[in-house]
Order: C-alpha cells, then structure tokens, then sequence
C-alpha cells in the first residue's frame, strides 16, 4: 500500500516509536501517578520523561504545563470550553477545523458565547486588518490553526498571536497539521495555549494528544475526575497537570510518544518539511500538466506540505475509491473543515487530500501520478 | 536530612530532578500515612542546604506543600 494520508495519522510510525509501544505494555503497566511500587514509579517517570519532551518540542519552560490527551480534538476543545466566560466571543479563521468550529458553534448555541469568522488571506496586511474588524470588548481568545488540514495554506499564525496579544486577547493555536513539519516556540511566537495531535507529525500512536498551556492562564476543566492528588478535596485540584488530567492516562501511548518526539528531532521538523514538500512541489508540477485535473493552490499563499486536487466529472469520493483500487491510500471529501472548502467553492465535490510523511518516498508520488493520469483518460 | 511534600508527583519528579542538577542525591518517597493535607503523599528526601532549594524550586515554579527536617 502506498499511504498517503498522513495528515490524519501517520502510517508508519518509525520503529523506536513501536518497539517502545509494545515495550511499555510489559515494562511499564502499571497506572501513573497513584501507587509507589517500582513499576508505578518508573511508569511515572516515563509520562514525565515524555511531558518534558514536549515541553521542549512546543519551547514551554514548564514541563507541568504539558497535559495529556487523547487527540488534538480534546485539547482544542478543553482549551476552548476551558477558556469560555459567559458573553464571551471568540475569533476563529476561516480555514478551521469542526475541532474547532462545532465546539464555538455548540457554545452559541447555549447561549454561552458567540463568535465570528475572519478571513485567512495571501495579504498580511488584510489578515490584520480581517481579525482586527472581529475583535470585540467581549473576545476572548483567537483561535487559529497552523495550516489548513484540507489545502496547505499556512496561517500567518505568528502575526495573528502577536494581534491577539496587543489586544489583551488569549491566542489558541491549533497544531494538529504543523506539529512536527514547522518548528514552534510558544514563548517566542506569543501562542498562549497550543493544541497538537501526538499521532500525526509527532509520530506517535492514535489516542494521543497534548495541550499546552503557556503560563497561567485561567482555565475551567471540563472533565472531572481521580487524579492521584489531593483526593480529599470535592473539587479538582488547581494544580498543573493534575487538574486536566483526570483518570487513567494512555501510558503506553504516551511513552511512545516521547520516541515519536525523539525521531522527529533527529531529523528537525525543517528537514522533515523540505523532505515533505519536495515531493509535494514534484507532485504539483506533475498534476497540474494533466488534462482535467484541477490542482488547488495559489502561488501566493504559503503551503504546508499538503496537496488537494480533483478530477473534472469525479466526485472526490470516486477518486479516492479509484485509487485504492491501485493501494493508494488517500482522503476525500470535506476532510471535517467545512469552512474550508466553501473558501475554496469545493463544498459540493470535496477534495483528494495528499499528504505525504517522512517515509514517502519519489517513487510512490511517480506511482500515484501514473494512476491519476490513467483515472483522468 | 530534609523531607520536601508534594500534592503533585509530576512536581516531585520535577523538584528531583532540578535537585539532583544542584549535586544533591534526591529519593523520591510515597509517605505511609500522609494527612488530608498531603494531596498525593509524595515527598523527596535529601541531605543539603534547604534555604537553596526551596530557592530554586521556587524559580522553577514547582508547587511544594511544604519541608520539614526529618533527622
């Protein structure tokens, strides 16, 4: 199988990331946090060891500001809910995620807060001037993503936080699609809390995520629960991790988390996005000589190593279906960002999404072009 | 001997392991029978200068329950 559907998890995982999987079942089974024998404390130190890799990784000086999750979809909406006042309002871009836009919606919906949407331009000028017009006395947070997890476009994200800041506003990255292929440093680039999936750039296994919350900010929890502290106390305690955290954590997961971080230091985010986009540029040239095949890129914004394209007279579905008759593995249709394609008018066919990972290699972009030029006969 | 008290162990592990970077020898400990107040039970115990590391966890934003001298 040719797998190229990267951005919804990486397939592959490198083999530490793996290895330490399976290791972790036998070595380290124990809960974290809650006994003291010798498996439950070097389990407890593992989590720890992982919490301070991301740390690292996301440039967060705490590594008790790290919370564990189960996917970016929690921590977006843990940040989200956790930062909502009653009257409140939010920003969010126009390129989000249903992360995003379906926990905003639900909170307008009970009447909680409302928002509104700014558009995500090629002109930097126009994007200050677009979140700047949806700022109101009443704004929370900004919440933006790092690139667009159907076409590409990268956020000026930076630009955005420094807006948000100056205005007295919480600034909300989603991470999900440039975690691990861009280098982020929450300090320098004014992102007060980060959401990333553990199993897509950082290579590690589904059922992990992180939020990462830079400085104090003050948050609501919306789960409740055991957290091994404080137990006596009716309420969650205010204490980082522990009060996001409640119940049992993905330990294994989360161990081999911290391998997925390890490899992609190895090779640094920047060389995994040369790799990335090399491929993807090689693909774009490629389909865009192909009769009927419409490419969705514009030159002057800036692109994540992420590919959309259709076929003309094919729904994205059928293309996808055609090619995984050839093993190639890709996504289509609204790749949950509904905004995203009303931007772009592809609502109604949707999108072939490419995304490559570290492991793809030229050969397997020359063997997808080959059947996407026989589809489109 | 110094006995530092935690409601976190993420803060335990992480006063430990500053510790153990000043040149202490830091044991991580689980009292057997902490109070109300004790939130996870976990401790650190070290031989050294207190005033100095409860400075620097202090720093370090680590949340400590309190110390007590314990021999």
């Amino acid at each position: 199988m040719i797998y190229l559907d990267n951005s919804a998890t990486t397939y592959p995982k490198p083999k530490a990331v793996t290895e330490s999987f399976e290791k972790s079942m036998y070595k380290y089974g124990a809960n974290a946090g809650r006994g003291f024998y010798d498996m439950a404390v070097k389990t407890t130190e593992q989590i720890y060891n992982t919490r301070k890799k991301a740390a690292d990784f996301f440039g967060c000086d705490n590594p008790e500001n790290v919370i564990f999750t189960y996917n970016c979809t929690m921590s977006l909406n843990m940040a989200i809910k956790g930062v909502a006042k009653n009257g409140g309002h939010f920003i969010i871009s126009d390129l989000e995620h249903n992360s995003v836009l379906r926990t905003v919606e639900k909170l307008k919906c009970e009447g909680i807060c409302d928002y509104s949407i700014a558009e995500i331009s090629y002109d930097d000028k126009k994007n200050v001037s677009n979140f700047l017009k949806c700022i109101r006395k009443n704004t929370v947070a900004v919440i933006c993503t790092g690139a667009s997890n159907v076409f590409g476009i990268i956020t000026p994200y930076k630009l955005i936080a420094e807006l948000a800041h100056k205005n007295n506003i919480l600034f909300i990255l989603d991470a999900a699609q440039i975690g691990g292929v861009i280098p982020i440093n929450m300090q320098k680039d004014n992102i007060d809390i980060l959401c990333c999936a553990g199993h897509k750039g950082l290579y590690g296994p589904a059922g992990t995520g992180v939020l990462v919350i830079n400085g104090d900010i003050d948050m609501k929890t919306i789960v409740e629960g055991g957290t091994g502290s404080s137990s006596v106390n009716k309420l969650q305690p205010d204490i980082l991790p522990d009060r996001f955290e409640s119940g049992t954590p993905n330990v294994q997961g989360i161990i081999a988390l911290g391998c997925g971080m390890d490899f992609v230091n190895r090779y640094s985010a920047d060389g995994i996005f040369k790799h990335e986009n090399k491929l993807i540029m090689y693909l774009y040239n490629e389909l865009k000589k192909i009769d009927g095949v419409i490419v969705y890129r514009n030159e002057l914004y800036n692109y994540a190593p992420i590919l959309s394209f259709n076929i003309d007279g094919l729904h994205s579905e059928e293309t996808a279906l055609k090619l995984s008759e050839y093993n190639i593995a890709v996504r289509a249709g609204l790749h949950c960002a509904p905004l995203a394609h009303q931007k772009m008018s592809t609502v109604d066919s949707g999108t072939v999404r490419i995304s490559p990972s570290f492991f793809t290699q030229k050969k397997d972009i020359d063997f997808l072009i080959k059947c996407v030029r026989k589809i489109a006969k | 001997m110094y006995k530092i008290k935690f409601s976190s162990v993420t803060h335990a592990l992480k006063a430990k392991e500053i510790m153990e970077n000043m040149g202490y020898r830091v044991k991580i400990n689980k009292n057997s029978n902490p109070s109300k107040n004790e939130g996870c039970g976990y401790s650190i115990i070290f031989v050294g200068d207190i005033n100095r590391a409860i400075v620097r966890l202090d720093m370090n934003k680590v949340k400590y329950l309190g110390y007590e001298l314990i021999k």
